[in-house]
């Protein structure tokens, strides 16, 4: 952990960023911590950790308040708290994704993936069901914009499980999607089917 | 197979944008359900504290960064001359050249970038082994606005005090005794003498930093920092033998 130290925060406009995200966020870092690691020494390491982490991605964060802030400091404490709950059990750096049964794709249609806006809401809330680190990931790809170097950083997770995690969520995403198209289908068929009595 | 998925990917990105958007939302709602919990959660008060040193060893860190780039920007295309100062001189309206010669004896071996400063006594025997007495320690009674004193080095029979403001700029104030030698950038540098009371001096401006090299008895001192040259000389004029206790 003191090697990071020697990581500078390069400015002084940079330590008031960080003095005051720690100011708004400790307590929520320390409440995630420790219920995740369910010790107040591990849950004060892990924040701490955490918070040398954000030093890194300081640049990117332009407003304190904002949900995409938020959602940063949420993911970079819980990653930081799994990975050190994982190193106190010993266990092997395998990520759950990479064992669980693989989600095969298949390439969909096109226009069965055309969405309207209202229903964003709903898949999001689908995926999350699947798998939360799916919908995380997407997040942190697409709406914050990190490439799989910096996701793999944040997450704890190396660059090829990066990768693969996001590939799965995409999958994950587009078979919810297709799932929804199908039962639309089948309810316009079923009304057409009334329709002819 | 894989240009379409490419395609299909530039088709989702603004779904899977949205998507984050709405997972971030969530998240920090999630985060404000938690309030109650979180403050009914006993913290730890050792963590404010971690924090504070962690910022201020950053603060330190940041400054000892700019200091040296500072200085390895002195040092990379340095000229080396050899002062040799005679002591009790007298230096009043003498040309660089007969200031060179008589008074600091300036013998120049200047070579392809680098220079070297050196001060010594030029009458009587030397001394071996000068050794600077700390308990006799120069200090600036007077410093530019914001200043403090933020590290003190010694290095040998030399001491180094650095002074730095909020905004992470430094002033290195160093002293040894007659017969230390200086290293000093005079590539494009402007080399001229000021009169620091009633001593000679020699004030070298390269760009936006001033260096200034004098003497105080047998006490060789010099101010390097991005200062304008009414302050530096008004540091140096302010400098004063200050005991240990």
């Amino acid at each position: 952990m003191m090697l990071l130290f020697l990581m500078c925060i390069e400015n002084v406009e940079d330590r008031t960023k960080l003095e005051e995200i720690y100011v708004k966020y400790h307590r929520y870092m320390y409440f995630i911590a420790h219920d995740i690691l369910r010790d107040p020494h591990s849950a004060q390491d892990a924040v701490q950790t955490a918070i040398m982490k954000v030093v890194k991605f300081l640049d990117r964060i332009n407003d304190i308040d904002c949900n995409k802030t938020k959602h940063l400091i949420v993911t970079i404490i819980k990653s930081t708290s799994i990975d050190l709950y994982r190193q106190k059990k010993k266990e092997t750096n395998l990520h759950s994704d990479l064992v669980d049964e693989i989600t095969h794709f298949q390439a969909s249609n096109i226009e069965d993936l055309v969405i309207k806006t209202s229903e964003v809401h709903e898949l999001m809330r689908k995926l999350i069901v699947i798998n939360p680190d799916y919908a995380n990931i997407l997040t942190l790809k697409f709406y914050h914009d990190f490439n799989d170097k910096e996701i793999a950083q944040l997450l704890n997770i190396s660059h090829e499980n990066a990768r693969v995690r996001l590939f799965r969520a995409k999958a994950a995403l587009k078979k919810i999607i297709g799932s929804e198209r199908s039962k639309d289908l089948e309810y316009k068929g079923m009304c057409e089917n009334e329709g002819s009595y | 197979m894989k240009v379409h998925i490419e395609e299909e990917d530039k088709l989702l990105s603004g779904l899977y944008y949205q998507i984050g958007k709405q997972y971030a939302e969530h998240i920090s709602k999630e985060l404000e359900d938690l309030d109650e919990a979180v403050n009914q959660l006993d913290y730890p008060e050792g963590l404010n504290a971690w924090f504070q040193e962690f910022l201020q060893e950053n603060e330190k860190k940041e400054q000892n960064v700019r200091r040296r780039k500072q200085l390895n920007g002195f040092s990379r295309r340095a000229a080396i001359f050899l002062i040799v100062i005679i002591s009790g001189f007298a230096l009043t309206t003498l040309s660089v050249e007969a200031f060179r010669l008589r008074l600091f004896n300036f013998v120049t071996e200047i070579k392809d970038q680098y220079t070297k400063i050196d001060i010594k006594e030029n009458s009587g025997p030397q001394e071996e082994n000068i050794e600077l007495h700390l308990d006799n320690t120069f200090y600036p009674a007077y410093m530019p606005m914001d200043y403090t004193l933020t590290e003190s080095q010694e290095f040998g029979t030399m001491r180094i005090m650095i002074f730095s403001n909020k905004e992470g700029k430094v002033i290195e104030i160093a002293q040894s005794p007659i017969g230390t030698s200086f290293q000093v950038d005079t590539e494009n540098a402007v080399t001229s003498e000021v009169e620091i009371n009633n001593v000679k001096g020699i004030l070298i401006v390269k760009g936006n930093v001033r260096t200034l090299i004098w003497t105080i008895d047998q006490t060789a001192l010099y101010i390097i920092g991005q200062i304008k040259e009414v302050e530096i000389i008004r540091i140096a004029e302010n400098v004063t033998f200050k005991d240990k206790n």
